[in-house]
């Protein structure tokens, strides 16, 4: 055995040599080339240092973000109500002025836009003090935040839309996807289709899994076609093969629920899972500055009256603004740390979001019902839209629509008002529902969240059904992409870990671990996919144009299309 | 692990294995990598964070109100007397307004009513420039920030601008600035460096100018008007030529003190800026 001593000298004798008798042979010597050492290089060294090179390190080193966005702000003012309370009757945009002043009816209006927009510029005479620094906290908090968890023991409550009326399912978000069944003919072919409460996610050749099976014991089917002919339906419409089941579980209007499956030969690892994702607040209400922005307006018309001193109840002049056209800008003066932070699925974040709720501090809004629940907005998500009509899940004495959202209140001029309380960096809300695939590496946004605000009855009364009060909708969180994950999956065989990172998940049916790269800052693939945001003082400045929409509580955005040709495009679009 | 086989021949009694006998400890390359990485953040430039954020003013309580916004306060000399001649009991020959002198020779260089009302050129384009400085001392200061305030900002005064038969009463611009987060709020914020890293000041010192677009010059502000003075020309700059704002940090709200006194200003109390008045 060579050892490391320098300069050693090893002598060989021959057998014949050491003793009398003894016999010659082959010796042989092991040298290990195992060593804790290697040969000394000596040269110099020469880095070459460019400028591109150097932005690259550090822009792919830095972890620090610094968000920013616009958030245009559309909304009509279609409410109107009456009020006894005299701060909030004087301040109306008054609809039967000349009737009230007549026949001494009750003052009846909208309520300024001020309440809805993100920037007020005044209080309510005779109302609570109005303090210029809060002036753009009065209405709306913005946070940043990530999705930071999930929860799949939920229920949630769909009333499909159907041609024989609105039938409704009671489901468990872990369930997964919600769907009624029609028997149809396609091409002469018998087939079972499947109209589902949000986007289902499948491609022919996947596989569904039902919740319960049918008496057969058969609860897996492939899916033969996405989709049902009219334009606009792929995302929420598909159908099975009909081999004449007759099960009442897949007869008309039969309703359940399924899961996806990838690979019918692999189930256990690709059968989608189903949950609802919670957010994560990592600022706190001060860190954000909102501001005009500029001369942008969105194109909508903005509606003013001027309310004749002898119109009004309490004979003031004053314009009053309806409908706004407002939009502003909003940063934050926290930057955000990602280093260390997981996602709900365990990786390292791709999205943070800008946070909108509703804070409703001038008292207009969420009335918590009576003492009964804590909370005064409640959440849904898009499949909880009907068109015709309000759908109940939004009644404010539901127990299902409740999120940690907590209501206080105050009390002024002998009024109790009410406003949703200020998160803390750390708290936790509600998200989107989302399907995720262990072995696709993939979370998918099946239907996202809303939240309700309502009016409080007790100061503005619209008549309205007392459970189930008028308000607005909107949506909380708006994603801003940080990172990008590659479109493929890599794999790594089951003893070579290294490079394969933290997150991977580990196939048994392969014996493979899988996982998706996350690719540089500033790289753009083939496809698009990638993010490009601005570095400059050793942070990202992603951006995040915001279309905040404020809507009413009917919609028609969960109606299944009858049209089946697509839009005619011609050249020239 | 290799194995390697060697016959010898009769006459061979020994042979040399060569293997090189230089060693270097394994991770030392790491080391030197690190070592060129480390030099390189030396040689170059390291990141600098030049981000700038938004300041406002300190909140006060005015009664039970907080409140938020900042008053400045500016005051012309009107020339009635000469400045030389002005005492204490001169100090209203400072008029908190554009329209400041009747005295023949100096109404080209104030506003009439009228160029005030109806924004004309040589008004909308006069503006007030607030330069702050690291330090007071005029010989080793260095200009850090300048914030303007322009004339179409301020509050109102009722005047006439009709005839004598036809009187119009319509409401003028003064220099009487009451800034905030809303309404007027041009030269209400500071913007400065985020990061203290970047330059650790965080007091400033605060001059005055008005420059004016009618007669293309500036004049100076002082702190309190020259007929507190009995040298009226030799004020002691340090003093009444500057206000000092801090900066807090730890929640981007500035506040700005009376340089002599070391009270807060710009709250219930105007931050008062004179019109200095060289000598004739």
């Amino acid at each position: 055995m060579i050892t490391n001593k320098k300069d050693s000298t090893i002598k060989i004798v021959r057998g014949e040599d050491k003793f009398a008798g003894a016999v010659n042979q082959d010796l042989s010597l092991k040298t290990s080339l195992e060593k804790s050492e290697k040969t000394l290089i000596e040269n110099n060294i020469s880095d070459l240092i460019n400028l591109e090179d150097r932005f690259n390190t550090e822009r792919q080193k830095s972890t620090k973000f610094r968000i920013a966005g616009k958030i245009t702000n559309i909304f009509n003012n279609i409410i109107s109500g009456q009020t006894q309370y005299e701060p909030f009757k004087n301040n109306l945009f008054y609809t039967n002025s000349e009737d009230a002043i007549g026949s001494n009816a009750p003052w009846g209006g909208y309520p300024q836009y001020e309440e809805f927009s993100f920037l007020r510029t005044q209080g309510i005479q005779g109302h609570i003090p109005f303090s210029p620094k809060s002036a753009t906290s009065y209405n709306w908090m913005c946070y940043v935040s990530y999705a930071s968890d999930s929860v799949d023991d939920r229920f949630g409550i769909i009333r499909f839309q159907t041609d024989i009326g609105t039938i409704t399912k009671t489901f468990q978000i872990k369930k997964g996807v919600p769907y009624y069944t029609k028997k149809r003919k396609y091409n002469g072919k018998n087939l079972i289709t499947f109209y589902c409460g949000f986007k289902h996610n499948l491609s022919v050749g996947d596989w569904i899994e039902l919740e319960i099976p049918l008496s057969s014991g058969k609860k897996k089917f492939e899916v033969y076609m996405i989709g049902d002919e009219a334009y606009g339906n792929n995302e929420k419409v598909f159908s099975i093969y009909d081999y004449g089941f007759d099960s009442p579980l897949l007869g008309n209007y039969a309703t359940g629920n399924f899961k996806r499956i990838i690979d019918i030969n692999n189930q256990n690892e690709t059968t989608s899972k189903y949950y609802i994702r919670k957010h994560k607040i990592l600022t706190e209400l001060s860190n954000c500055d909102i501001t005009k922005t500029g001369f942008e307006r969105n194109p909508f018309p903005i509606k003013k009256q001027l309310e004749y001193s002898g119109l009004t109840p309490n004979q003031q002049q004053r314009v009053s603004v309806k409908d706004g056209s407002q939009t502003v800008s909003v940063s934050f003066d926290k930057d955000i740390d990602i280093n260390g932070i997981l996602d709900n699925t365990g990786k390292p974040l791709t999205e943070l979001f800008i946070t909108i709720i509703n804070r409703g501090y001038m008292g207009w809004f969420n009335n918590p019902w009576l003492g009964s629940n804590y909370t005064g907005i409640q959440v849904g998500w898009d499949y909880n839209f009907l068109s015709n009509e309000v759908d109940q899940w939004w009644a404010i004495n539901s127990s299902y629509n409740r999120d940690n959202i907590i209501s206080l209140s105050y009390t002024y001029n002998g009024e109790e008002f009410f406003y949703n309380k200020e998160f803390n960096i750390g708290d936790e809300i509600l998200g989107s529902i989302c399907e995720y695939n262990d072995y696709e590496q993939t979370e998918t946004v099946l239907s996202e969240i809303n939240h309700k605000f309502s009016f409080n009855p007790q100061v503005f009364d619209n008549s309205s059904i007392n459970t189930l009060p008028d308000g607005y909708t909107y949506k909380p969180h708006y994603p801003i992409q940080i990172r990008t994950v590659s479109d493929y999956i890599e794999t790594g065989d089951r003893d070579k870990t290294d490079g394969v990172p933290d997150y991977a998940f580990y196939s048994k049916n392969d014996n493979q671990w899988r996982w998706r790269d996350y690719y540089d800052y500033g790289y753009i693939d083939t496809n698009g996919n990638g993010t490009d945001i601005p570095f400059l003082n050793g942070a990202h400045y992603p951006f995040r144009d915001i279309l905040f929409l404020q809507t009413p509580l009917k919609r028609n955005i969960n109606t299944n299309n009858s049209i089946i040709y697509s839009p005619f495009e011609d050249d020239c679009e | 692990m290799n194995n390697f086989k060697i016959r010898l021949t009769p006459e061979q009694k020994y042979f040399n294995i060569p293997i090189k006998i230089n060693y270097d400890l394994l991770g030392r390359e790491d080391l030197v990598n690190e070592f060129v990485e480390d030099t390189i953040e030396k040689v170059i430039n390291p990141i600098k964070d030049f981000e700038l954020t938004r300041f406002g003013h300190k909140t006060w309580l005015s009664g039970d109100t907080i409140q938020s916004l900042i008053n400045q306060k500016f005051y012309f000399f009107n020339r009635e007397i000469d400045v030389d001649t002005t005492n204490n009991s001169n100090e209203t020959n400072w008029l908190n307004s554009y329209n400041y002198t009747t005295v023949p020779d100096y109404t080209g260089q104030s506003f009439t009513n009228k160029e005030i009302y109806y924004f004309s050129n040589s008004f909308k384009r006069s503006f007030f420039k607030l330069d702050l400085y690291d330090t007071p001392d005029s010989e080793t200061q260095k200009l850090y920030l300048t914030i303007i305030i322009p004339t179409q900002q301020g509050l109102t005064t009722e005047v006439d601008i009709g005839t004598e038969i036809t009187p119009l009463l319509v409401n003028i611009k003064t220099p009487n600035f009451i800034l905030d987060y809303i309404g007027d709020k041009e030269g209400y914020f500071i913007y400065w460096l985020k990061n203290q890293e970047q330059s650790e000041i965080n007091e400033f010192y605060m001059s005055a100018k008005f420059f004016n677009a009618k007669i293309g010059q500036f004049v100076r502000m002082t702190t309190l008007p020259q007929s507190n003075f009995s040298k009226k020309f030799n004020l002691e700059r340090q003093k009444y030529f500057y206000r000092k704002i801090i900066l807090d940090y730890s929640t981007y709200e500035y506040e700005v003190k009376n340089i002599i006194t070391g009270a807060r200003v710009g709250t219930e109390t105007p931050i008062k800026w004179y019109e200095y008045v060289n000598p004739s």
